[in-house]
């Protein structure tokens, strides 16, 4: 039984112009101790998925379709009061801007108690200090560091602290919404770092949102890709990152630079109208893709299982 | 040298500090510094890289050179000319001469100016041109930076762009002058990897055809290694390396250039643990 199943969920926003599709008919399932990435650029409704999952939807959205199943329970039919109850102890989530997400007034160890104490009330002080000192020092702050303001800190730690605070009511789901997108690189290697050892320590499902390809290759099994609210192309890691099928995921990869690249970098066609295609005319990416097949700006293509872990939404066969 | 009459800028043992102001006496505890004895020269044409982690001071250096902050220590020369105690009319041919993108297009745009006036107003301030010929310019400018057709952005307002388009417009306002030397702060920093390789290809571009020089700050060592001729690892305010970009990355003699490299993004899908 998989921790977490979603299937074809589909959010829209209302908007001037009517409802637009943020989430478009998205279905995957995460088990106990796996991770799953998706991956996308800005705008591919890669954080609205994360904001449904915790039930954090701003107002003028809404969830037109599909259930978001957690171990038995459907998050979509339940009333915001026993949301609260899921929302930080079954769901947890790592926020983008870390900077921003600590109260600059309140001493960090006092924030994670605070986690703590609103979720579980029969707990002692002395309970909730040892379990905030296990907690720093699985995410690596050093103990002398717990009464310290939010400012005394650095980037990487704040993100540290940020991560603490998801993991202390043991959480069965952790969504990390881009949290390392705002670290420099040396700082984004060890909050990696520290993110894997925590997937290997916990039986947590993960759920890692970011536009960074090679940041998702690192943590994730399992990685989906998406264009403008849909899934392109899923798979295992190995699948995704060695042999891509989709024509976008391979573009994605071929612009991606890396110390190894800088010679054979593929730099992707400019189309400022392509965002404003949409699925319902054909594929959205058919004024992206370097080969596009008669049928592509006319019908929409469907799901297609290349193998048991790898799936695809492209009517070509192969695109090597 | 004949190396030295290339030079567009030159830093001469440039040194940051700033000082902690609330102390009684002052002892100089809790003084930062920024840079240290820091001296680089940055030749015409060139793109020069300089890498260094957040806080080690390359922010420090950009803002130094537009001279939205005074050298603390040291001297900066455009082509061989002191900067520093520029006033005045001097000042402004300076500002001219040197421009800046910032790293933060949802920032640095005037969400109430449109693209036209944003474009157009070091023109105005300059008094560069007529007025049609300033839209003239203005529409070409718009157009080397990738935003075709230009009359299609013209009019808008940058609530209407993307961040890719965002940041095009901040590069069209920092070359419509066309300065010698542009200060380009982590241009891509906030934008996915698919529009930051398009963002290199228009700096890549203006250097080609308006031949003009480039300071790209960035803590990604392989967008430098893309882009730049040589670099400089920079590290609390004290270069530690620098040479040309290939031996730099594939030579590393310092061990801070060494954990940049080991920390840089890649498909290795190894666990490390």
């Amino acid at each position: 039984m998989a921790l977490l199943t979603v299937d074809n969920l589909t959010v829209g926003y209302d908007s001037a112009t009517g409802m637009t599709r943020a989430v478009d008919d998205v279905s995957f399932t995460i088990e106990s101790g796996t991770s799953l990435g998706f991956v996308g650029e800005s705008g591919c409704g890669k954080t609205t998925i994360g904001m449904a999952l915790m039930g954090l939807l701003p107002d003028n959205a809404r969830i037109l379709h599909g259930n978001i199943i957690l171990d038995d329970q459907n998050l979509i039919k339940i009333s915001q009061e026993d949301f609260r109850e899921i929302r930080g102890r079954k769901i947890a989530m790592i926020f983008q801007a870390a900077m921003n997400a600590l109260n600059p007034v309140v001493r960090v160890g006092d924030q994670v108690a605070e986690m703590i104490t609103t979720h579980q009330t029969a707990v002692s002080p002395v309970e909730i200090s040892v379990k905030i000192e296990e907690l720093f020092d699985l995410v690596g702050i050093p103990g002398d560091r717990i009464n310290d303001y939010p400012h005394q800190y650095s980037g990487g730690m704040k993100q540290r602290a940020i991560i603490a605070m998801a993991l202390a009511c043991n959480p069965r789901l952790i969504i990390a919404d881009e949290p390392t997108t705002a670290l420099d690189v040396v700082v984004q290697d060890q909050i990696l770092k520290e993110i894997i050892k925590i997937q290997n320590l916990l039986d947590t499902g993960f759920v890692f949102i970011s536009h960074d390809i090679a940041v998702v290759a690192r943590v994730c099994e399992k990685i989906c890709v998406m264009y403008d609210g849909k899934i392109v192309e899923t798979g295992t890691r190995e699948e995704v990152f060695q042999a891509p099928v989709h024509p976008y995921t391979r573009q994605l990869l071929g612009s991606y630079l890396t110390l190894d690249n800088c010679n054979n970098i593929k730099v992707p066609y400019i189309n400022s109208r392509l965002g404003q295609k949409g699925w319902e005319h054909g594929c959205a990416l058919a004024p992206l893709c370097d080969n596009p097949m008669d049928k592509c700006d006319r019908l929409c293509p469907g799901w297609r299982q290349l193998s048991p872990t790898h799936g695809v939404r492209c009517f070509k066969k192969s695109t090597i | 040298m004949k190396k030295q009459q290339n030079a567009i800028i030159e830093l001469a043992d440039i040194s940051k500090i700033y000082y902690q102001k609330s102390q009684l006496f002052h002892t100089g505890a809790g003084d930062v510094v920024a840079l240290k004895d820091i001296n680089l020269t940055i030749n015409k044409g060139e793109i020069f890289g300089l890498v260094g982690q957040s806080g080690s001071g390359k922010t420090t250096a950009g803002r130094l050179l537009v001279k939205l902050e005074n050298p603390t220590r040291g001297e900066i020369y455009l082509k061989g000319a002191p900067v520093s105690g520029l006033k005045g009319r001097e000042l402004k041919e300076y500002r001219k001469q040197v421009q800046m993108i910032f790293q933060d297009p949802y920032q640095s745009l005037n969400p109430h100016l449109s693209i036209a006036e944003t474009v157009m107003e070091p023109l105005i301030v300059h008094g560069a041109g007529t007025r049609e010929s300033r839209r003239q310019k203005v529409l070409d400018t718009l157009e080397t930076t990738g935003l075709v057709p230009a009359t299609d952005f013209y009019d808008r307002y940058p609530h209407r762009l993307s961040g890719g388009q965002r940041q095009r417009v901040a590069i069209a306002r920092a070359i419509v002058l066309e300065p010698e030397f542009i200060v380009a702060d982590e241009p891509s920093s906030m934008l996915d990897a698919t529009i930051a390789i398009q963002l290199f290809q228009v700096l890549l571009n203006i250097r080609e055809r308006l031949g003009m020089t480039f300071l790209f700050i960035t803590h990604n060592l392989a967008a430098a290694k893309y882009l730049c001729d040589r670099i400089a690892v920079i590290q609390n305010g004290v270069i530690v390396e620098t040479g040309h970009t290939r031996d730099v990355i594939d030579h590393p003699s310092h061990p801070y250039t060494k954990t940049l490299i080991a920390s840089q993004p890649s498909f290795d899908i190894c666990p490390i643990l």
